[in-house]
């Protein structure tokens, strides 16, 4: 009886535990931060997230921000970007050196502050450590110098994408020449020969390999 | 046919067969491969000391797949295909885990497990006699290195059940996981004595100690060697690194330092004798030259069509790629399971 409580109350702790880090956070006051993304050849993506916390993190932002995003966790020094929106490196090399190449012109993702006199600052301890308040900038851009275009204001921000729903983003994209930009979602086929061969390669080592034990089995 | 296929066939065919596996991460292209190892070590039996059961063996494969997943999935936030969003409020893992990350960690999974069966398939294979014996005089000190570390692994193996009997005749049966725990050190202990005694043994039979070189071409040889190491960095960094003039000189100094030890003529002044001399047969050579077509293949495959080659399931999980040429390499490197057959009981 008293394992039986035991074990209870340790799948109620867990079940607690579970809850708390599932459970969405509560919304108040609705806050909205804007985010450049340059992708190193002309392209701009224009996102406005709005969130209800005061402050959120950069990668919270970039995590809000409904663009295809991907990155690796590096334990307390917080997450590394690899890539954004189809630019940047594979999961393997950004675990290696956060998609940074050998040489000094090999582009990587920096992340920029933008300030209110329409500068930007390189952060200094990345997307984790970094906040974002209310009506703040913020910029990813593939390449190993900062953006060429002046910091916006939030309000620019919104001009490009339009207001934004609670708790929600709107994303604007443009080419190098400022015409608006689409993204095409293609999906691959299924690739019917290869799941046959495969079957039929794992059907023959099955039966081979248990043809062979047996076999070895009957010997002994 | 029935035919043992001699240590270098199977050392070439382990070497071809991790670098094929380490050349794509395409799951057909993982499966096909593991399939082509399954059926060549179901083929041949394992020297009896030697051998990995299957127990043990899908155990293995189980622990790695699960700590791959794991590590993957909470390290890698990327993915279309969300399982569940953990809040912002718990530090380092808070975001999504995704069936991106679970594919992920699968694919590197299937690639440690392969190259695992491989040399697990080929260790089963290599008497460390044997492979004392073909080594080169100067590399007989890392035989024995080598003999007593590989033997490490699978003498703790067999003392744990050599333990857990005794400890069951004592009336100490192990049922839970807790139980184990008074049983690590001894389990240990066991498996570092017997590789211990193992290396006594080889180094009690002349096989640790270096034959005296020649004074005359000493110097040579040793400015060679470092040559020869030095090259090798620095090539290999230049590669890495890509840095041109850095790869040229280290390559350059790699030749240079080869040239200079084949010329030095330091060979120890005595040679050890060699009674048994094992002839590669027919098999022998099919086996090789099928591992060889396999890397070939391979290369061809890399260079013509590399994408089929590659998978990434970041940031949209899709369909791999398929093409009937990836099915090639692992059909040269199932080979070894037609042409030589040692099935029957496990060799001793």
């Amino acid at each position: 009886m008293r394992r039986l409580i035991g074990r209870a109350s340790r799948l109620a702790a867990v079940l607690c535990i579970a809850a708390w880090l599932l459970a969405p956070t509560a919304s108040a006051v609705a806050h909205q931060a804007g985010l450049l993304v340059f992708d190193g050849e002309g392209n701009v993506t224009w996102v406005t997230v709005v969130f209800a916390e005061d402050q959120i993190s950069g990668d919270a932002l970039l995590q809000r921000s409904g663009l295809q995003v991907s990155e690796v966790s590096f334990g307390g020094l917080g997450m590394g970007v690899c890539g954004i929106e189809g630019t940047g490196c594979d999961i393997a090399k950004c675990r290696q050196r956060v998609c940074q190449g050998p040489t000094n012109d090999d582009p990587y993702w920096q992340y920029f502050l933008g300030k209110s006199d329409g500068t930007w600052t390189a952060a200094p301890l990345g997307v984790s450590a970094d906040k974002v308040g209310d009506g703040e900038i913020r910029a990813f851009i593939w390449s190993t110098h900062a953006p060429r275009s002046a910091a916006p204001s939030i309000a620019e921000a919104i001009d490009h994408t339009g207001q934004p729903a609670t708790e929600g983003h709107a994303i604007a994209r443009y080419n190098a020449d400022g015409s608006p930009r689409t993204i095409s979602t293609s999906s691959r086929s299924v690739p019917w020969t290869g799941i046959v061969t495969a079957a039929a390669a794992i059907t023959v080592c099955c039966a081979f390999v248990v043809l062979n034990l047996q076999r070895n089995h009957n010997r002994q | 046919m029935n035919h043992r296929l001699a240590i270098q066939t199977w050392l070439i065919w382990g070497t071809a067969a991790s670098l094929v596996i380490l050349a794509g991460r395409n799951p057909f292209w993982q499966a096909l491969l593991i399939c082509a190892v399954l059926m060549v070590r179901s083929t041949h039996a394992a020297y009896a000391n030697q051998e990995v059961g299957w127990p043990l063996f899908l155990r293995g494969v189980a622990l790695i797949a699960a700590l791959s997943v794991i590590f993957n999935v909470l390290t890698v936030r990327s993915g279309d295909r969300v399982i569940v969003r953990i809040s912002e409020r718990a530090p380092v893992i808070h975001g999504a885990l995704t069936w991106n990350a679970v594919m992920y960690g699968l694919q590197s999974a299937a690639v440690l497990v392969a190259i695992a069966l491989v040399w697990v398939t080929v260790g089963g294979q290599v008497s460390w006699s044997e492979m004392a014996r073909i080594l080169p005089d100067r590399l007989t000190g890392f035989a024995v290195a080598g003999a007593a570390a590989l033997n490490l692994i699978p003498q703790t193996i067999s003392s744990i059940s050599d333990i857990r009997e005794s400890s069951a005749a004592r009336g100490m049966a192990i049922s839970r996981t807790r139980g184990w725990a008074p049983m690590v050190t001894p389990i240990i202990n066991v498996g570092l004595d017997r590789s211990m005694h193992l290396a006594e043994v080889l180094e009690a039979r002349g096989f640790g100690h270096r034959l005296p070189d020649r004074e005359a071409g000493k110097t040579r040889w040793m400015a060679g060697w470092t040559l020869l190491l030095a090259g090798a960095f620095c090539a290999a960094y230049g590669v890495l690194a890509q840095i041109g003039w850095l790869a040229v000189v280290g390559g350059a100094a790699l030749f240079i330092g080869l040239t200079i030890m084949r010329f030095s003529n330091s060979e120890p002044q005595l040679r050890r004798t060699r009674y048994r001399i094992v002839p590669l047969g027919t098999t022998d050579w099919i086996v090789i030259a099928a591992s060889i077509a396999a890397m070939a293949a391979t290369a061809a495959i890399a260079f013509g069509r590399s994408s089929v080659l590659g998978f990434e399931p970041y940031p949209v999980l899709t369909w791999p790629l398929f093409s009937i040429w990836l099915a090639m390499p692992s059909a040269l490197l199932a080979i070894p399971a037609a042409v030589g057959s040692t099935s029957g009981s496990a060799r001793d």
